[in-house]
């Protein structure tokens, strides 16, 4: 592997956690009698350009290098099922979390000084922000199988 | 807001869509990788367009929602990515299964 | 100084001011609750250390995904498949859990409490024991033995310290 790949790789894991704890952050933001706004309109944007620049950099070290490299030796190991079940599903479901992302950050724009007033908005949009991080930490722990798997 | 609501919500089917699809159809998969360079980049690079189309065809029309309306698009869209993303990790079982 | 070395101090970092926050979060709650009632400065003690608690976390989850990057990097992939690694994986989302439970009153206190001390004590646990051997049952059994017994300790002390039920 490249630097510029290795880089690629330790870019997608790291910005893929800023990503994932800002969803936590909002989640249990909206959890809160009193919502900071602000705080959680910062956390948006940091999950929105963290899983953006994940998916791009990610994106280059699947296209590049992990089709040709990784997913053989995964494929002719002991656990061909990392990349059968893990790295399928990740691969699709990775792009729903920056939309995800852009629709709670909308919400906050656009509603989020009505949140606490109007509960039954607050509750839903709380619930999208719980499924987007645990969305967010199926795919880091199938990120962990599928590395584990490399072998 | 409910451009966005719509345009994710479309987005996410499409998704949906594609990548059953895509495994069951082997043309499209090709066709995705001869237009994209690779199948997935086509998804992806698909899934925005869609997005960008129906967001700016709901701002055109400029829906007009209750807030009583507004909660159940987003509970509607809950529902949606959950059903789509348990959908999405039981067809690569059962893909890995019968592989 | 090389990056294992580097990953390993941030996570101990993450560990200190996480099971420690943990630690005196639960200490500061029964100290406060102890005159029934939590004042304003007790208040705010209680903010910093919850504060200091969320720091460590957040160093914890970095580093420790850092020291699996770098064990994948180092080829040394099988320790992701680890059972003391994925316990402590476990854990660490049960804190994160709990944690939106106590704050929506969706889980008692005695038993929220207990978990979040368990799970933290464990992963330092797990962290440090380098040679255990014991698999998943082994750990899990063991843990919440644990809670309940850590369960049983704090009622102790709160009925000692005569604290209305939380």
């Amino acid at each position: 592997m490249t630097k510029f790949l290795e880089t690629a790789l330790i870019i997608h894991i790291l910005l893929g956690l800023v990503g994932v704890s800002s969803v936590y952050f909002i989640w249990t933001g909206f959890l809160k009698k009193t919502m900071k706004l602000s705080s959680l309109i910062k956390s948006g944007w940091i999950a929105l350009v963290s899983f953006v620049l994940s998916w791009l950099s990610g994106g280059y070290y699947y296209v590049a290098y992990y089709g040709d490299n990784v997913k053989p030796v995964i494929k002719a190991g002991d656990y061909p099922w990392a990349h059968s079940v893990f790295t399928e599903t990740k691969e699709h479901l990775f792009l729903f979390l920056p939309f995800l992302t852009l629709m709670i950050l909308i919400a906050l724009y656009f509603y989020g000084d009505k949140l606490d007033k109007n509960e039954k908005l607050k509750k839903s949009l709380t619930l999208l922000s719980g499924i987007t991080f645990f969305l967010g930490v199926f795919i880091t722990l199938a990120g962990v199988i599928i590395s584990g798997a490399n072998r | 807001m409910v451009a966005s609501i719509v345009g994710v919500s479309v987005s996410i089917l499409f998704l949906l869509v594609m990548t059953v699809v895509s495994e069951l159809v082997p043309e499209l998969k090709v066709w995705l990788t001869n237009s994209f360079s690779h199948h997935w980049v086509g998804k992806g690079v698909l899934s925005i367009a869609v997005f960008l189309v129906f967001f700016g065809l709901d701002r055109t029309y400029k829906t007009k929602i209750t807030e009583k309306g507004l909660v159940g698009a987003v509970n509607t869209l809950n529902i949606l990515v959950i059903f789509s993303a348990v959908l999405i990790l039981l067809f690569f079982i059962y893909e890995g299964l019968h592989s | 100084m090389p990056w294992d070395i580097i990953i390993r101090i941030s996570h101990v970092i993450g560990t200190v001011l996480g099971v420690g926050g943990a630690t005196m979060s639960q200490i500061f709650i029964f100290k406060a609750l102890s005159d029934g009632k939590v004042s304003k400065t007790e208040d705010q003690w209680l903010k910093i250390t919850y504060t200091v608690l969320r720091i460590g976390l957040v160093i914890l989850v970095i580093s420790g995904f850092a020291f699996l990057l770098h064990s994948r990097l180092e080829g040394f992939e099988e320790r992701l498949y680890s059972a003391r690694t994925w316990s402590k994986i476990i854990m660490t989302l049960i804190i994160l859990i709990n944690a939106v439970l106590l704050q929506v009153r969706r889980i008692p206190f005695w038993l929220g409490s207990s978990v979040s001390l368990v799970s933290w004590y464990g992963s330092l646990v797990l962290g440090v024991w380098r040679g255990l051997t014991a698999g998943y049952l082994g750990i899990f059994s063991v843990y919440i033995i644990a809670i309940f017994v850590v369960a049983f300790i704090l009622e102790k002390i709160r009925q000692r310290m005569k604290i209305s039920k939380l």
